[in-house]
């Protein structure tokens, strides 16, 4: 059985197509994330899905259910919206046990279901107090207890966590894991933050202007991109493109670029060469060294370090490509000026620039 | 050398609250320093005395060794730079760049002569004539930079300008912003919840909690060495774990009982006996195939997968310790080994948080 399904849902405003022929499935228990840059539609599409904006083609089914048309209040969904607005007047409990009161559930469900999400959300001392005491992240907090309470089908949530503190962002991501794995609910939830999509997520939908670019596990989007945008959006910092043609080394087929070359036997039996082709390399495929060496060979610039803690973004032009790549800090002294690179064998994607998708 | 800006214990309520709680901080020329904390922690607040917006209850403040207290805040020599960089949409970059300079009263060569100037250090001259409303982030960021720079500020405020915008702009503002601050040897104060925004950045971070500094050191020192709890857990992503430990010992060798029986040698060093909570990034774990001396079981819970790394959270006793793994190392239900690699040693008092400093206690790795 299929929590939700989404058949070639259309929405337009105006002259804009918010969103343009989208498809998708969420299995009962799934937990899809809709991920994109800003204005990409992903709220439209949350919205459509919860009744607030009526489709102007497709179809949308819930739990076997068709509620295209349907009140929003009768699709049996939860939504946690991005602007969130609690009761002034009422506390920390009472706001969270709003929809379960709302749904006559007796006192001893009440406070069990209460109880249970604010231990989750970590907001057990704040559940007698009012919402004007609360701090920006307990107000979201409290928000996200509201939502999750409701026993319904579908859990929709839209940028939980993106108006937080990036340090209670980050202890949250986890909580939504572990929500997930207590609820069992199927739940749909709205980022623009690809470090929560992959993390969360049994399945992602890469959406742009509209339509999706791609939809698949954490793994897929990440080491199989469909196109350029999706290789470019997930991941940071995003994949490096560097022009190259096609030629041969030692009878093999062979990318070579301005100071450097690889080879790629897997093109021998390419049926059609493409005019112009990029060598697509993820940053922390990138090795770099003070000196030459076999996994070096390379010779690069360092043009800027960028130092994260664990890690060094290092910004490199190699034959006057901007390249960044990702080293774990400490594990080289680099300086910025000459030096060497290299990439991990079998890390890289061919991209074939005329199409903008992959060979490999 | 004179501090270009010196705070000299600040204090500031707002009714029963105190924002900031006495802090003191210098700012040597051309230097690069981040005010770092969570929401509420007063770093706002902190800037905006600065600037003269706010005025401290007690303390004193001084750019170039002289108070500017009894300024306004137009008199301060301070160039402000607002939250996603508040460019005017309507003007030209031209206009946007002269506009401090007319309500400054500079005749009109000298305006055009410093717009062209700054206009070619900031990469900007190609784009003189198109409106503010036109351009994309990196443009306005350094048409609102330039736009405060024109006049020539002793000191550059700037408050959470990238914290709306998405994490790929962010990072090639970060770099951007960062060589236009080195190339012009700008003074900067910056302030921002975000690590990755201050540990790129920064030539120093004050962290501040609940109105007071905790540390003041260079972005390397504050991750490696942080001087508190608060601080180490702020810093990182995936965030440090803080396990409670009891040390113990004979003779000069300790040892840390942490939960789950994992017993972790600490070899010799001058250390108390007693609690403690010892910090581990999770990227100073490792899955061991061996179980034994050094070694904790536990049960992988959840993994987050960030693509080129795996998280793991693995169920030690009645916590869960995050673990930076390789793909594929592990999965969900799977029951691991896990052991230190080059673990820093972070060891912090278990009542009052403060890090105790431990000489050479690299022996379990």
């Amino acid at each position: 059985m299929t929590a939700l399904e989404v058949r070639d849902l259309t929405k337009s405003f105006g002259k804009i197509r918010a969103l343009d022929d989208v498809s998708f499935t969420v299995p009962t228990g799934g937990f899809f994330t809709i991920v994109g840059p800003t204005n990409a539609g992903k709220s439209t599409l949350l919205k459509t899905i919860a009744g607030l904006h009526e489709p102007d083609r497709g179809e949308i089914i819930i739990s076997g259910r068709r509620v295209n048309g349907l009140e929003p209040r009768l699709r049996r969904v939860s939504m946690l919206f991005q602007n969130i607005a609690l009761f002034p007047q009422l506390s920390g409990f009472e706001n969270i046990a709003f929809s379960l009161r709302a749904a006559k559930a007796s006192e001893s469900e009440i406070s069990q279901r209460v109880g249970w999400a604010a231990r989750l959300l970590g907001i057990e001392p704040i559940l007698n107090r009012l919402p004007r005491t609360f701090s920006g992240g307990e107000q979201q907090r409290v928000a996200i207890g509201r939502a999750i309470v409701q026993s319904a089908d579908l859990l929709l949530l839209d940028e939980p966590l993106t108006n937080l503190d990036a340090r209670i962002r980050i202890g949250l991501r986890i909580a939504f894991k572990q929500l997930h794995h207590e609820l069992g609910q199927a739940i749909v939830y709205v980022t623009h933050d690809q470090v929560e999509a992959m993390s969360l997520s049994d399945s992602v939908g890469v959406l742009n202007s509209g339509r999706f670019e791609q939809i698949g596990s954490p793994d897929e989007v990440y080491h199989r991109p469909a196109t350029r945008f999706v290789a470019r959006f997930i991941g940071t910092p995003p994949m490096n493109f560097i022009p190259a043609e096609l030629g041969s080394e030692k009878g093999e087929p062979a990318l070579i670029g301005k100071n450097f070359s690889i080879g790629v036997p897997e093109l021998r039996r390419l049926e059609r060469v493409p005019d112009r082709i990029e060598l697509g390399i993820r940053p922390e495929s990138i090795e770099v060294a003070p000196e030459p060496g076999p996994a070096t060979p390379f010779p690069v610039e360092v043009k800027w370090i960028e130092r994260l803690g664990a890690r060094s973004v290092v910004e490199l032009a190699l034959g006057g490509v901007a390249v960044k790549a990702a080293l774990p800090t400490g594990q080289v002294e680099l300086e910025t000026g000459a030096a060497w690179c290299g990439f991990r064998p079998q890390s890289h994607h061919i991209l074939d620039s005329q199409t903008g998708r992959f060979l490999r | 050398m004179t501090a270009r800006l010196e705070l000299i214990d600040i204090h500031k309520r707002f009714e029963d609250t105190a924002a900031v709680n006495g802090i003191s901080l210098a700012l040597a020329p051309g230097e690069f320093f981040s005010l770092l904390g969570p929401s509420g922690c007063g770093k706002s607040t902190t800037l905006a005395m600065v600037a003269g917006f706010l005025e401290p209850d007690g303390g004193e403040i001084r750019v170039e060794g002289r108070s500017i207290l009894h300024l306004p805040p137009q008199a301060r020599r301070i160039g402000l730079v607002f939250q996603d960089y508040a460019v005017f949409s309507k003007l030209t970059v031209a206009e946007n760049l002269a506009f401090g300079l007319e309500v400054r009263r500079v005749r009109r060569a000298e305006r055009r002569r410093l717009v062209h100037e700054l206009a070619q250090r900031l990469a900007l001259t190609s784009i003189l004539g198109r409106r503010g409303g036109s351009l994309n982030m990196s443009e306005m960021q350094r048409v609102a930079l330039a736009r405060v720079l024109i006049t020539n500020p002793e000191l550059l405020l700037l408050d959470e300008p990238m914290s709306n915008l998405d994490a790929e702009v962010r990072a090639s503002l970060r770099g951007e912003l960062k060589r236009i601050q080195q190339d012009l040897r700008q003074t900067v104060l910056y302030v921002t919840h975000d690590q990755v925004e201050a540990m790129s950045m920064s030539d120093r971070i004050a962290v501040m909690r609940e109105g007071a500094i905790l540390q003041v050191a260079s972005p390397d020192e504050i991750f490696r060495a942080p001087a508190h709890r608060f601080v180490a857990e702020f810093i990182g992503d995936p965030p440090i774990n803080m396990l409670p430990a009891t040390v113990e010992g004979d003779g000069s060798s300790r040892i840390a009982r942490l939960p789950a029986n994992w017993i972790l040698p600490l070899g010799p060093g001058e250390l108390a006996e007693g609690a403690y909570l010892l910090g581990i990034r999770p990227h100073e774990l490792m899955l061991s195939a061996a179980s034994g001396t050094g070694t904790a079981a536990g049960i992988v819970r959840f993994l987050e997968n960030l693509g080129a790394e795996h998280v793991l959270h693995v169920e030690l006793g009645d916590m869960l310790i995050r673990v930076s793994a390789r793909p594929g190392s592990a999965r969900i239900g799977e029951g691991v080994n896990l052991r230190t690699q080059s673990w820093q040693g972070l060891l912090f008092d278990a009542r009052t948080g403060n890090r105790v400093p431990v000489r050479a206690l690299g022996a379990a790795a």
